[in-house]
């Protein structure tokens, strides 16, 4: 087997088994970062923008 | 209502009152950086925690680098916990063999339990493996009321100081509050509580012979370590589903009361804490007495309207008080005191189903957290909040008699009272605006149980406990459904999940940011020395003022909300 194939093989393994642990909903995984990141850059911004009151 | 109810409520707010400047005396110290007892032993513990960290007791911050330094930390317990629950079908400690759980429940925990709220779509003890209650929800119970204390003591700098712009160091203030503070008191509450015979155990669940003859499968672990921080830390996330309500986690009337206590030990002593930081110990007195006004008076409320039966039990010809949802063990005076307790606390610990109170009694609890919990509120987030009603009502007394408003010598200006505002009122409007988005598109409706102004009031209930960081709950308000147990195939409602989750963190963090603006804006300013036309805000007329200002702000903003809920269903005769 070429060792391209073994990479990718091992890494799609590595990706079934990580999706096992989190029961799936990788997807979600991804709104719940973007979503906590927005809201804590807000807050960051925040601290920015009560610098002007 | 009887004596031995009313008894009771005296006897809590004796205790209280004698525990609150023994509290605040040594939390002084602890942040004064005086010698206390335990430095022998945790001396060495902390000053390793400052190797680890980088960083030097007297290496102090401004108010921009405190607040940012609390964003990090925050963001960084967040996304620790939401992978512990994302992964714990791989963790140890999972007899029950749990799946993780779905990452919008997850998301919507993390954000509960690092802001204070434990907010819980969950039942604990069939979702959340012992190593997640352990290592996940249990650390950010000491995390979470950590950070509130320490921010609220870089507010309190910010009004004791004269000069320079530095509020303290956040990491300084974070360890030795968990080292000195919680973790001292919590391993004595949880052996107490222990010794009463709450469980602590992995054992795992078992089954055990009812009295009737049947069988039961009861769920044990460990919860008498995680039970007292989530009362001292006014966290409240139950470890089992009926939270303080079930024997196993809140043994005997003994414990309830002790559990009671421990939730306003620290938000009642921090005011202590405050006065003597100051220097004026009546300051700090003056506000306690404004808390307790408005604690006693919902106490009261509560206590007469579960006294009385409801229309369900007229209807059904029985006569009584209300005893639907509450303990034998505890009763209705019992029930009625944690009520208030826990809902103006920001604990959101429950010994009682909230959802089986009557219309008016129920009006309270909502009412409490309506406030904006700075009735003695959560640990370090009640006393800041309440700090920011204390400068509007010197800046409203200013405006009637016509004098620059000052507190505590320093003169309060129009950028300090223009962050009073945001702070004050800016949770009350992520309240109304989310509670509408709720209740009025469909994707919210699909969290209501009930309908009417029963549904509403759940409705409303649930984003303003949320927002303001309670955590308790009207029961109806469901945005997770487990139909076979294990986590699997278990169903949620997202919508409510992450308008939920933002909601947490939007209330929580919103008001600390401007309260730590409001402490850089004081802290280097001079301080006047009093003189005749100083209004003084340490007397009973100053603390009518302070209690009426909070009052008028809560009234102005909900009544119209509270009159489509509970009001209008305790003038009905709808049967819940």
């Amino acid at each position: 087997m070429r060792p391209s194939r073994r990479r990718s093989e091992a890494l799609a393994m590595t990706i079934a088994t990580l999706l096992s642990w989190v029961g799936g909903g990788v997807g979600g995984d991804i709104v719940s970062v973007v979503l906590a990141a927005l809201v804590f850059a807000a807050l960051w911004a925040l601290v920015r923008g009560l610098e002007h009151v | 209502m009887n004596v031995a109810g009313w008894a009771q409520i005296v006897l809590f707010l004796v205790i209280l009152t004698a525990l609150t400047p023994l509290f605040g005396a040594y939390m002084a110290r602890v942040y004064g950086g005086e010698p206390i007892v335990l430095d022998r032993v945790l001396g060495p513990v902390e000053r390793g925690f400052y190797r680890l960290l980088g960083t030097r007791a007297e290496a102090e911050q401004d108010w921009r680098g405190y607040a940012r330094a609390v964003l990090f930390f925050s963001a960084a317990s967040l996304a620790a916990l939401y992978l512990i629950l994302r992964t714990q079908s791989i963790h140890p400690l999972n007899p029950l063999n749990l799946s993780s759980g779905p990452w919008d429940l997850s998301f919507n925990t993390a954000a509960s339990f690092v802001t204070n709220t434990n907010w819980q779509y969950y039942g604990g003890e069939t979702t959340m493996t012992n190593f997640t209650q352990m290592a996940g929800l249990a650390v950010q119970n000491f995390a979470s009321a950590g950070v509130g204390i320490a921010v609220l003591i870089a507010v309190v700098r910010g009004f004791a100081r004269r000069d320079g712009s530095a509020i303290g160091n956040f990491w300084y203030d974070l360890t030795r509050t968990i080292l000195y503070v919680l973790l001292p008191v919590c391993i004595i509450g949880s052996l107490f509580l222990v010794s009463q015979g709450v469980v602590q155990s992995f054992s795992g669940p078992d089954t055990f012979k009812t009295v009737a003859g049947g069988t039961q499968t009861l769920f044990l672990g460990p919860v008498a370590s995680q039970e007292i921080i989530k009362e001292l830390g006014t966290n409240g996330g139950g470890f089992y589903n009926v939270n303080a309500s079930m024997p196993f986690e809140n043994s005997t009337t003994f414990t309830n009361f002790v559990l009671m206590l421990s939730i306003l030990a620290i938000p009642a002593g921090l005011t202590a804490t405050f006065g003597r930081m100051v220097g004026s110990r009546r300051q700090g007195w003056a506000i306690y007495v404004a808390m307790t006004v408005l604690f006693v008076a919902g106490v009261a409320v509560i206590y007469a309207a579960e006294s009385h039966s409801t229309a369900a039990m007229h209807a059904a010809g029985l006569v009584g008080g209300n005893m639907e949802g509450k303990e034998q063990r505890f009763g209705i005076g019992s029930s009625s005191l944690f009520a208030a307790v826990t809902t103006v606390a920001s604990c959101g610990a429950v010994n009682a189903a909230m959802e089986s109170l009557t219309a008016l009694g129920g009006a309270i609890p909502l009412a409490n957290i309506s406030l904006g919990e700075v009735v003695f509120g959560g640990v370090g987030s009640g006393l800041y909040g309440m700090l920011l009603f204390v400068l509007l009502a010197v800046f409203l007394a200013g405006l009637m008699v016509g004098r620059t408003p000052e507190y505590l010598g320093k003169k309060i200006e129009a950028r300090e009272i223009k962050l009073v505002v945001l702070g004050t009122i800016g949770v009350p409007l992520l309240v109304l605006v989310v509670t509408a988005v709720a209740v009025a598109t469909s994707y919210g409706k699909a969290s209501i149980f009930n309908a009417g102004p029963q549904g509403f009031t759940e409705s409303l209930y649930a984003y303003t406990s949320q927002a303001n960081n309670n955590g308790s709950a009207f029961a109806g308000y469901t945005g997770f459904l487990q139909p076979n147990g294990n986590n699997a195939g278990s169903l949620t409602v997202t919508f409510s999940q992450l308008l939920g989750g933002v909601s947490m963190l939007l209330g929580r963090f919103l008001p600390m940011l401007v309260a730590l603006a409001v402490a850089g804006a004081l802290v280097g300013k001079r301080v006047t020395p009093a003189g005749l036309g100083t209004m003084r805000t340490d007397t009973p007329v100053f603390v009518v003022l302070l209690v009426g200002t909070i009052l008028l702000v809560a009234l102005l903003t909900f009544v119209p909300a509270l009159l489509l809920g509970p009001i209008v269903q305790s003038m009905t005769n709808q049967l819940f």
